[in-house]
């Protein structure tokens, strides 16, 4: 399995995974989404608001912040030595107070641990006129996507096969599909249609060409739209809380450690027989 | 990975996954099937959120707990080439 | 008070709604707006173009 990133930065990612199968493709995109631990408030203790947004909405807001992610220094609350009760290794601890009249922001947020701190300051939670008040502590956990979106670090992660045009023999170079092709994937060239260079990636595979190409006279479309199902192009972001890197690594570090242990469990099985 | 046997003949297994899903079970099944010794090979939850169970039945009497093994191997040896691939990126 | 994220992708778009709001009020194009502001998907541009606060209506009551 091959993989060409054509892109790679903190929040994003593209890349074309080749040599593969759907299969495959698939499970590391749900591992990516469902699997990957991070950060996000859970808890909200809620000393006073008599804002004009109920408690339980103002917690809902809280938990869909993104909060920094250092997965090394924070358990999961289930697999802690504490029981699940809380302590310093699997919670992070957030207190708010704030008066009116003001706009509370994610930066009023204050952290225990600034590494842990929102990722941007600048999201409203709520605003206050004169003599509204809200004060409260916040504990955010470890948990994955698959318990609650708050918990899910990518935003789109997704990917499509890579897609194959082939150009037949009877093009007549009239021009209809590329005029049709909402990607602007092909080009008019002397004697057929051809696809514009490092263009074809953008192909939405919608067909469109095709019908253009029978409507103009062809029985048979001298254009034809394929995927080659061995070749998946990817695009992975990430809503900040880890980097796209981290994201990826952790998934396929997750799928390897699932099939390293069902060797050794699948040893321990045929030892026994 | 937890795993309950249901079934374990010399050509055939019914296993339990104890809390996987589809993300690992389709992938395992896929990786399965191209195996050329494998008859039947399929896997099921019975409700939504139950532990899916995987069947494997093979042909010329090969030992099905084999064949489920060597597909772990290649995911497994798959994840480490992309894992080195991206660490170089 | 405006969703935290978008409700399909989770993408956070609070975080542009003041530089919005203060845009589409001077009478700018929101399409221009929402491409600045590096909205690319029809999901997280929705969030923001059918948005109605209604804060300050609601905060004289408790």
């Amino acid at each position: 399995m091959d993989i060409a990133f054509s892109r790679l930065e903190s929040e994003v990612a593209k890349f074309v995974l080749s040599e593969s199968i759907p299969a495959f493709a698939n499970s590391f995109r749900r591992t990516m989404i469902s699997d990957v631990p991070k950060l996000a408030i859970e808890d909200v203790i809620i000393y006073d608001n008599n804002s004009a947004l109920f408690d339980e909405m103002l917690a809902h807001r809280l938990g869909l912040i993104p909060l920094k992610t250092n997965l090394s220094e924070y358990k999961k609350k289930s697999e802690c030595s504490c029981g699940g009760e809380g302590c310093s290794l699997c919670e992070s601890v957030y207190t708010l107070s704030a008066e009116g009249p003001c706009l509370v922001k994610s930066s009023d947020l204050i952290a225990q641990n600034p590494d842990a701190a929102p990722v941007t300051g600048e999201i409203p939670i709520v605003k206050l006129e004169k003599g509204q008040k809200v004060v409260l502590e916040a504990h955010a956990e470890i948990n994955t996507g698959l318990e609650h979106a708050k918990w899910q670090s990518t935003l789109a992660c997704g990917y499509k096969t890579y897609p194959v045009i082939t150009i037949g023999d009877n093009c007549d170079a009239c021009g209809h599909c590329a005029d049709e092709c909402a990607r602007h994937v092909l080009k008019l060239a002397k004697k057929s249609v051809e696809v514009i260079d490092g263009k074809l990636i953008d192909c939405s595979m919608c067909k469109l060409c095709e019908k253009a190409c029978v409507g103009s006279g062809w029985e048979d479309a001298a254009i034809r739209i394929s995927s080659d199902n061995t070749k998946f192009v990817f695009v992975v972001e990430s809503d900040g809380s880890l980097p796209v890197k981290e994201i990826m690594t952790y998934a396929l570090t997750d799928l390897k450690d699932k099939s390293d242990s069902l060797v050794d469990v699948l040893t321990n099985i045929s030892g026994a027989l | 990975m937890e795993i309950k046997i249901i079934e374990l003949t010399e050509d055939k297994a019914k296993l339990t996954f104890v809390g996987e899903n589809h993300t690992y079970m389709n992938l395992l099944k896929e990786v399965i099937i191209t195996n050329p010794d494998v008859d039947v090979v399929q896997y099921y939850s019975e409700y939504t959120f139950s532990d899916p169970i995987l069947l494997v039945t093979t042909k010329n009497k090969k030992n099905p707990i084999d064949i489920i093994k060597t597909a772990a191997q290649q995911i497994s040896k798959d994840c480490a080439s992309l894992l080195a691939q991206i660490e170089k990126a | 008070m405006i969703p935290v994220r978008c409700f399909t992708c989770g993408k956070v778009i609070s975080t542009e709604w003041e530089e919005y709001k203060k845009r589409r009020d001077a009478g700018e194009d929101p399409r221009v707006i929402l491409d600045d502001l590096g909205l690319e998907r029809y999901c997280c541009r929705r969030m923001l173009l059918t948005h109605k606060e209604i804060i300050d209506d609601l905060n004289p009551y408790q």
